[in-house]
């Protein structure tokens, strides 16, 4: 049995509150969504927030609506509604597919899109409370230890991978955020919300202390524009990615005019394959440039000792999205 | 036989040592349970308020500390030990409760947040006359379970699949189970329960 360690517990109602509460802890408390990471993360002994700001009560965080061509989510809600939502199943497939692909149905009823967004990463070491380096200390130990669950791209000098299926599926999409805090509002685009451990080495997203992400954009799909999510993971359900894939496109009959691709679970971001997008664009899709794709996408990838299987595992399922969104 | 006192069988003695054994057994555990957490919230900066939850079905007043899981409070401080801890890191299942007729891993869900909902444990399942709730009922007569730890918490969110789902199919029951892991590795026959159960629930 682990004991979560005493912290204050407020539950605003307005998200002002929420916010005002948050800066005012100077980086000592933290949003508390569904809980399913942070009360997990808390209970491992890992250095824990002193103040919890539930927003389980913050009415103007929930929902899904359509504005225009936008599908807005707000990011209290909840992953089981999100992936049964007929207007995210419609607009936003590859989203809706996520969602259903996370965790179990216990986890989808309370974990939020939000919190799914700012999980922090599964790393066996980090959550062991090593003194590795984004604890604090001087070293990886994935890098010379045991690697097989972490990155092939993007590393350095940290090899964690980021765990959310649904920020594949939404970096594919095209998705931007929507901050607020202290400062006001703002937005911006879901790859610029991640930041890699070369960059930062703390966290990995780029919220300030007291923001909160408000809602997740996503433009809805026009006709000819496809998006689909594959996830692939040790056990049929419930676990985490070993790789997931998104992609999103724009086809005229087989003729890709513009692609999005995004791998989960290979890098310490949502891994958006530049190379491989650029050579899609414009092009017929057939078995055989899809083949050239999946190569490109993974062309930059240095495995560690126990992970090269994920670089034939993503370039399958890059292969796999591109023909499969040609074919409808 | 000489050893045994005057009167009573030598079956009967072992019986009432084995019983004996038993309640002295879960005293214990649930003991252990409330002192370690009273130790917990008897910290200096920790601090009980007293809510009132709703409780299969009861209003229930009880001292709840912001630190404490729903499990917690529904093991140590309402007695309701139906309802069991695994990993306590909503990875096994074993302490699904409803909230609301939704399952949920009470092990990581803060008390604090359940009020003015309906939490369901195992306990609150079958009707008050005693009758056991179709899923149950299909347990008992399929022998569902080997060494059973993590049966209540199957059978809840088996319950929460019967209830919005009266006639899954067995994949739509597994998935539906997917959250909840035995590690006797009997889901064969847990599910066949399952589907028993919803067999019960068609017939009635």
């Amino acid at each position: 049995m682990s004991f979560l360690p005493h912290f204050k517990l407020s539950r605003p109602e307005t998200l002002e509150e929420a916010i005002s509460t948050l800066a005012g802890a100077s980086g000592r408390a933290a949003a508390l969504g569904g809980g399913s990471d942070l009360l997990d993360w808390m209970k491992s002994g890992l250095p824990a927030p002193e103040q919890l700001v539930a927003l389980d009560r913050i009415k103007a965080l929930r929902g899904i609506r359509e504005e225009k061509r936008l599908l807005v989510i707000g990011a209290a809600t909840c992953l089981a509604e999100i992936a049964v939502a007929d207007v995210v199943i419609e607009a936003a497939p590859a989203l809706a597919q996520a969602a259903a692909d996370v965790g179990s149905p216990q986890i989808r009823s309370v974990a939020t899109l939000g919190g799914n967004l700012l999980q922090r990463p599964r790393c066996w070491y980090l959550r062991s409370n090593y003194p590795c380096l984004k604890n604090g200390g001087n070293r990886c130990y994935a890098i010379t230890g045991q690697n097989h669950y972490h990155a092939i791209l993007g590393a350095g000098p940290s090899a964690i991978v980021h765990p959310s299926d649904c920020a594949a599926a939404l970096s594919a999409l095209g998705a931007r955020v929507r901050v607020q805090g202290p400062g006001g509002r703002r937005e911006l685009a879901i790859d610029d919300l991640y930041q890699l451990p070369a960059d930062r080495l703390d966290l990995e997203h780029a919220l300030e202390p007291g923001e909160i992400l408000t809602d997740v954009v996503v433009p809805r799909a026009r006709r000819q524009e496809r998006s689909r999510f594959i996830k692939v993971r040790d056990r049929a359900l419930f676990d985490f990615a070993v790789v997931s894939a998104a992609a999103w496109m724009r086809l005229d009959g087989l003729l890709c005019k513009e692609v999005r691709l995004c791998l989960g679970a290979v890098a310490p971001v949502p891994w958006r394959p530049a190379a491989a997008e650029a050579y899609l664009t414009d092009r017929m899709i057939n078995e055989e440039v899809a083949i050239e794709a999946a190569r490109l996408a993974l062309d930059a990838a240095v495995p560690l000792e126990h992970n090269s299987y994920k670089i034939p595992l993503a370039r399958n399922l890059v292969r796999r999205l591109v023909l499969g969104l040609a074919a409808g | 036989m000489e050893d045994t006192p005057r009167g009573v069988s030598r079956r009967t003695f072992i019986k009432r040592v084995i019983a004996g054994g038993a309640v002295a057994y879960s005293g214990s555990y649930l003991f252990r349970g409330t002192g370690t957490l009273l130790a917990q919230v008897s910290a200096p900066d920790s601090v009980e308020r007293l809510i009132t939850l709703r409780v299969n079905g009861q209003r229930r007043p009880v001292d709840v500390a912001r630190q404490e899981t729903l499990a917690m409070t529904l093991r140590y401080k309402l007695g309701l030990t139906g309802t069991k801890l695994g990993c306590d890191r909503a990875e096994c299942g074993s302490c699904t409760v409803l909230i609301d007729g939704v399952p949920h891993y009470s092990c990581s869900v803060l008390t604090h947040t359940v009020r003015g909902r309906e939490v369901t444990s195992i306990e609150g399942l079958a009707d008050p006359s005693g009758k056991l709730n179709p899923v149950q009922q299909a347990v008992v007569d399929g022998a569902g379970f080997q060494c059973a730890f993590c049966a209540p918490g199957f059978i809840v969110t088996a319950t929460a699949l019967l209830n919005i789902n009266p006639n899954p199919t067995r994949r739509e029951a597994a998935e539906a189970l997917s959250g909840n892991l035995c590690r006797c590795g009997d889901y064969n026959k847990i599910l066949d329960c399952v589907m028993r159960a919803s067999e019960y629930v068609r017939r009635s």
